[in-house]
């Protein structure tokens, strides 16, 4: 298949197949999926709320009896989260908390690169991160809007490590995130300047063009789509999705001044508008002195920018398509948080057609440090990333080909995906 | 490899199709030729609409008109009839109106519909309240009403029902879920007072809980901050007065060291001289040597005494001094530490402010 022409559109694919010439053609997910048995909705999109330096587990969503912080009843009988979150307890039955993750790497950046391409790190080369991975499977082919935006929502703190960046590696520059620097300004640089647009580019376009005959390389056809997509983007009334000042002003109340509510804001009206995957990243969670007062000044905007997010894509009939997931790089060490913790720690999923309203694994009870070992259910990295890809109906069992011509395994072989959570 | 990953997709609902016309063909026993569905594909995508595989094994499709280029019209719904096995339809924020909906509601296998934001009516519920299999229809941000939606209640199967940003009313969703007590209706009002309610409480308990604790390390703080200045001043003093001390004590130990040394030395002088001495027992000047020597021994040995002592004091004050300037810098360091709690706290205080304030917005309370 490799051999073929790139630029074959989708309607020609369909006047072969009619012409019965791929009939006969393998299709790796359809099969995986038979066996598989789980739904695979197609046209789903995700939210990553990725708290950058590692939120301490037991601040959050896995309470302990003697802990700093006091536990609440939810809005599902039996599971009890910290009474600093009192809006997302109210949304527990369209949550699932994870809290049995168990990741193995407990340094800032080989940890982020781990949970965001559920690869460990090498010199070789590089893995795609989710963002891109889903670009290439669920977004949209061809389309106005970029199918992946990452969004910074600020920081606390400036320490937490050097900053993940999301890179397509060998899935091609076309599924590289579009950057948002600050939801409040929306996508810089989006108008263009001077009434001739049109004209400067038809300008550049046959200068362009000239160039790529006579240098006919993938860079430049890559560069070429890149910025053909820039300009398509300028053009479509799509792109005010970027913009928050059309939100009604009660609905930009409803998730809180603070950036990481007005980037859930965004993130919602992206992945309305035909976003595939958006990742919000708020950093300074590498709470070394403690976690209980810094967790405790923080839990009122992340509790209102994430329960409105919920509540909002749930009113509108989205959160069946829409997946929300909140996790840092890892958790932090049990009873006052002050270190790195990769040996138990939890992650929140939210919609996306989940079995939702249920807690997957559990941390030690008793002992000299509760909650310091998994007492049911680990979730490696691999079971997490093949959990995801699943829940987007991704296929887990394909095989890109690295620099190299290196196979390399979209989730690792021995990947558990926790089929008890998905729908 | 990008080639692949990009003609995946083509290639799966492509299969998807042709297994969809297999299947079709079997039940309906009449023959259906591909080229019918591929007519309606090649239709949904010239105007914009996109055909999706929902499920493998089930062979169901879903049809999405959601970012179609050009207004999608009435008319145009007619091609989405040309495929069999359509369970989801997104027709959100096109320009279809009550007309339309005629063709929608002959698609009698259709599971989830999707009408944000178009300018349907009352008139197009009756026509859907017909679609046996129907379990989700969003209507948010349309115009029916209170009496326009009682007619869903015919819809055996509907469990989600999406009526935010529509006209009609609290009573007119409770009469819908009295004769219909299957169907979700949102938003749900009560359930909403009810979250509002529940969070104002927690949110009034946190404050109250901050405020405490804000108290508690005020008066903590209260009590060592005004001594701050006083306290760093006092560790300064201390160190200095410990750091001289020390640098005495330390002069003192080399005058000690150095009187050890002489009094060793004046001890080996003694010897030799009575050594001397007692191999020339007559020489007179030898003898007075030695009773010199002596002498200078016991000298040295004095003055090796008085340096030792006068060293161990400057010891024991020293020690005395590093003592007082760390308890000096404990307390100085406490004050700091003091004004880090008390900051924190204040953080959280605000914090909890804030949550009352999101609170009793979400409560219809605030002030």
């Amino acid at each position: 298949m490799r051999c073929l022409d790139p630029r074959l559109k989708r309607r020609d694919w369909l006047r072969l197949s009619a012409a019965g010439l791929l009939s006969a053609a393998r299709v790796p997910w359809f099969e995986s999926l038979v066996t598989a048995d789980i739904q695979r909705p197609r046209g789903k999109s995700c939210i990553l709320l990725w708290m950058d330096g590692g939120p301490s587990q037991q601040h959050t969503f896995d309470p302990k009896p003697n802990g700093e912080f006091k536990s609440t009843a939810t809005s599902v009988p039996g599971i009890q989260i910290v009474e600093q979150l009192p809006q997302l307890a109210q949304c527990m039955d369209d949550l699932v908390i994870v809290r049995s993750m168990t990741t193995a790497i407990n340094g800032h950046y080989d940890a982020k690169y781990f949970l965001h391409t559920g690869h460990k790190r090498t010199t070789a080369f590089e893995h795609p991160a989710i963002g891109c991975i889903a670009s290439s499977q669920i977004g949209l082919p061809d389309d106005d809007m970029p199918a992946f935006v990452t969004i910074d929502a600020g920081f606390d703190r400036p320490d937490g490590g050097r900053l993940y960046r999301s890179v397509p590696a060998y899935l091609g520059p076309q599924h590289a995130p579009l950057a948002v620097n600050d939801p409040q300004q929306g996508l810089e640089n989006l108008a263009a300047h001077g009434d001739d647009i049109d004209a400067r580019l038809k300008l550049l376009a046959g200068s362009e063009r000239r160039f790529a005959q006579r240098q006919t390389l993938p860079a430049v056809s890559a560069k070429q789509a890149a910025f053909d997509r820039a300009v398509r983007l300028m053009h479509s009334p799509r792109s005010r999705a970027f913009q928050l000042e059309h939100e009604p002003a009660g609905i930009r109340e409803m998730y809180g001044e603070h950036k990481f509510g007005q980037s859930c804001l965004l993130a919602r009206r992206l992945v309305e508008s035909g976003v595939s995957f958006v990742e919000v990243i708020h950093r300074g969670w590498d709470d070394h002195n403690g976690a209980a007062r810094p967790v405790a000044a923080r839990a009122p905007w992340m509790d209102a920018g994430m329960a409105a997010l919920i509540r909002d894509l749930k009113v509108r009939g989205l959160l069946d398509d829409t997946l929300v997931v909140w996790m840092g790089e890892f958790g932090r060490t049990p009873g006052d948080g002050n270190g790195h913790f990769s040996k138990a720690w939890s992650s929140v999923w939210a919609g996306g057609g989940l079995k939702t309203g249920q807690v997957i694994g559990k941390t030690s009870e008793g002992g000299k440090q509760p909650g310091g070992e998994i007492a049911e259910r680990p979730v490696s990295t691999a079971d997490f990333t093949a959990t995801l890809c699943l829940a987007l109906g991704i296929d887990i069992h394909q095989e890109f080909l690295a620099p190299g011509s290196r196979p390399v395994p979209l989730v690792e072989k021995n990947a558990k995906p926790i089929v008890e959570m998905l729908g | 490899m990008t080639i692949m990953c990009r003609t995946l997709f083509p290639i799966a609902w492509i299969s998807a199709v042709i297994v969809v016309v297999a299947t079709g063909s079997a039940e309906d026993g009449e023959e259906r030729p591909v080229s019918a569905v591929a007519q309606a594909v090649q239709r949904i995508e010239e105007l914009g609409g996109r055909v999706r595989y929902l499920t493998a094994k089930r062979q169901l499709l879903e049809v999405d008109f959601r970012f179609a280029d050009h207004p999608l019209k009435d008319k145009h719904l007619e091609c989405v009839g040309g495929l069999q096995n359509v369970v989801t339809l997104r027709l959100r924020r096109t320009a279809i109106t009550d007309a339309g909906i005629r063709h929608v509601a002959k698609i009698a296998t259709l599971r989830r519909l999707y009408l944000e934001h178009t300018a349907i009516s009352d008139a197009s519920l009756e026509l859907l309240a017909h679609l046996p299999e129907l379990e989700y229809l969003n209507l948010y941000g349309t115009a029916v009403t209170d009496q326009g939606i009682q007619s869903l209640a015919r819809l055996p199967k509907l469990k989600h029902l999406f009526l935010g940003k529509t006209p009609v009313t609290e009573a007119g969703a409770v009469a819908l879920r009295k004769t219909a007590p299957h169907i979700n209706v949102s938003p749900d009002r009560a359930a909403d007072r009810r979250r509002a309610q529940a969070f104002l409480k927690a949110a009034e308990k946190l404050l109250e809980d901050a405020q405490k604790q804000f108290a508690a390390a005020e008066s903590k703080f209260q009590e060592l901050d005004p001594q701050k200045e006083a306290l760093k001043k006092q560790q300064d003093e201390t160190a200095k007065l410990a750091e001289q001390a020390g640098k005495q004590a330390a002069e003192l130990k080399k005058q000690q060291d150095e009187s050890i040394k002489a009094v060793e030395q004046a001890q080996a002088a003694a010897d030799e001289a009575k050594k001397q001495a007692q191999d020339k027992p007559d020489d007179k000047q030898l003898q007075k040597d030695t009773q010199d020597k002596d002498q200078a021994l016991v000298d040295a040995q004095q003055r090796g005494d008085a340096a030792k002592s006068a060293y161990e004091q400057a010891r024991k004050q020293a020690g005395a001094a590093r003592k007082k300037a760390d308890m000096a810098k404990n307390l100085s360091d406490r004050a700091k530490k003091v004004a880090e709690i008390h900051e924190a706290a204040k953080k959280v205080l605000a914090a909890a402010r804030l949550r009352l304030k999101y609170a009793q917005r979400d409560a219809g309370t605030d002030p």
